[in-house]
């Protein structure tokens, strides 16, 4: 009996121990992050372009590019993905193709980001011929989110209750009607999120950019032009040998933390006050 | 119409790799994925350093995290004060929300100094000459060590989650029952909760060795990108993932390059989708039971 005891508490120690250990990481490094990027935030930070290599001016062709590229990533893969995710939710059952979809896009949300980099490249860059632009990096960054669209969306749709579908039906709705008047508003709430989860994590991302949209000193002028964004910035400038670079990189890994991760919250926060309006 | 959109993306990407993957095997390259020379301008693609790179930083990746993320799942599925869980729990997604290259930022001005300034000193002087594992070959920071400690901060996330998730799916008149037999909490863990959550967990791990297996940006600034097969824990590696970062415009010139790129992110591609699916039909299985 003993023993039992004098284990129970040796396992609460550890694990006590293993919680701390792992919020301390998240601690050190937002705080690390914050410090160093507040004392590197200015407003000509946000507002000049950069001179001199990226050794002086500041990073809007990468703020605005990253909204560029982020808004326009998701504004492509909602239009597929929300379709995409009701369709799956509702003819999982029926339809065979809805649910090869659905594993699909489970499929491609472990899909290393790399990946996405390398097909965004070969298909856009070079076989669909963009070149090295906004727009094939849009597209790019359009595939790696379409997963996180069309997954929420699919399980914010099935937890509409059928009850609610059925009142409507009983009243002489069409199904379409059902489907455009009642699922969608009720899963509102949860499509949104997934549009700003979206939103977020493609505003986060680097990897697939690299070959696709390309980095540029200037803001993009059009489609076709190459640009900037914050994920490429803080790496491109924190591999520079100068510490003026560094400086910039380290205020542009802030401004992308601070985007993504409150982003990231609003979303929640904006799903609970708007869930209040739906049926449960 | 548009539901097909997931399916096109996934075979396409698949269609596209596995074809250049054919093309290097027609040209006869398939042999020296396991060799370890590589020297693109002789026509010598071994991928064997960078896959053994991405092994080992994975490796050390998941020995950080595995412990760690097991307990704090317990802690937060079994023992958390209600009060504490929320709080707790939107901490942990913030650490999931945080970029790739902000981790890599991190590493690289914290991690990469620690590592060469203090760590591979006093390990290097000490565990270091009993052990190979731990000998200090080339001290400059960019180390296996480095990306797996960034790595496993990074996947600590997903791995907590999920085992979270299939600890709380166990019904609780199983726990009830153990301790009305007079267990302790401990025990009714030990012997009920992990044994039915255990599949789920597995899936957990494996789902977080897939997120290491494929990152790229914390990697391609820690590891050092050195083409070497790492044999201690402060070398450089060059993982696959960083291979492709690094190289990937220059395949336009050179045919057989590209397919020797290719191949990498097919290697990369076919080990996290068949992991993924696994974790996948375990997690499926295991909510439809629960």
């Amino acid at each position: 009996m003993r023993r039992a005891m004098l284990e129970e508490m040796l396992i609460r120690l550890l694990m006590a121990l293993a919680t701390v250990v792992v919020l301390g990481f998240l601690l050190v490094i937002l705080v690390d992050i914050a410090r160093r990027g507040v004392s590197a935030l200015s407003l000509s930070m946000l507002l000049e372009l950069p001179r001199n290599a990226g050794r002086e001016g500041g990073l809007l062709n990468a703020i605005v590019g990253s909204l560029y590229i982020s808004s326009l990533a998701t504004l492509f893969s909602a239009s597929v993905g929300i379709p995409a995710g009701l369709y799956i939710a509702e003819f999982e059952g029926k339809s065979r193709i809805a649910r090869a979809a659905g594993f699909a896009a489970e499929v491609l949300s472990g899909v290393p980001s790399i990946i996405f980099g390398v097909y965004g490249f070969i298909i856009f860059v070079i076989m669909l011929n963009m070149g090295v632009s906004l727009l094939a990096g849009a597209l790019t960054l359009a595939c790696l989110e379409l997963p996180i669209i069309i997954k929420v969306t699919e399980e914010t749709v099935k937890l509409v209750p059928s009850r609610v579908k059925e009142a409507a039906l009983s009243l002489g709705a069409t199904r379409w009607e059902v489907l455009s008047k009642v699922t969608v508003r009720q899963a509102a709430p949860g499509i949104a999120t997934a549009v700003l989860l979206a939103f977020a994590r493609g505003a986060g991302e680097a990897a697939p950019l690299m070959f696709t949209s390309g980095y540029s000193n200037f803001v993009p002028s059009s489609l076709l032009s190459p640009a900037a964004n914050l994920p490429l910035a803080v790496y491109y400038l924190i591999m520079m040998p100068f510490p003026e670079a560094h400086i910039r990189a380290f205020a542009a890994a802030f401004i992308l933390t601070v985007m993504v991760l409150s982003i990231n919250w609003g979303s929640r926060m904006l799903f609970k006050r708007w869930s209040r309006y739906v049926v449960k | 119409m548009a539901s097909i959109s997931s399916i096109f993306v996934v075979s396409t990407i698949a269609a596209l790799l596995l074809y250049n993957f054919m093309k290097f095997c027609e040209q006869g390259f398939l042999p020296s994925i396991l060799s370890d020379v590589w020297l693109p301008s002789k026509g010598e693609y071994g991928l064997l350093p960078f896959i053994a790179g991405t092994l080992w930083i994975t490796a050390v990746a998941m020995t950080i995290s595995l412990p760690l993320g097991f307990l704090t799942a317990i802690f937060m599925a079994e023992y958390i004060p209600r009060r504490l869980y929320s709080p707790i729990k939107s901490l942990i997604e913030l650490l999931a929300g945080i970029p790739s290259v902000v981790y890599g930022m991190w590493g690289l001005i914290v991690l990469v100094p620690l590592v060469r300034d203090h760590l591979a000193p006093l390990i290097g002087s000490s565990l270091g000459k009993i052990l190979p594992l731990f000998r200090v070959n080339v001290n400059t920071g960019f180390s296996i060590l480095a990306a797996g400690i960034v790595l496993s901060i990074m996947v600590l996330p997903i791995m907590i989650s999920v085992s979270e998730e299939v600890m709380r799916a166990v019904p609780m008149e199983y726990r009830e029952a153990a301790l009305a037999l007079g267990a302790t909490r401990w025990q009714t863990i030990k012997t009920v909760v992990l044994r039915l959550a255990s599949p789920g967990i597995f899936a957990g791990i494996i789902l977080s060795f897939c997120r290491a297996f494929g990152e790229t940006m914390a990697v391609l600034m820690i590891a050092g990108n050195v083409v070497t097969i790492p044999s201690s824990l402060f070398d450089p590696a060059y993982p696959l993932t960083a291979l492709i970062a690094n190289h990937l415009p220059e395949m336009i010139s050179i045919p057989s390059y590209a397919y020797a790129l290719l191949t990498a992110g097919f290697v990369l591609f076919i080990i996290t989708f068949s992991f993924n699916v696994i974790a996948r039909l375990v997690i499926r299985r295991l909510k439809r039971v629960g």
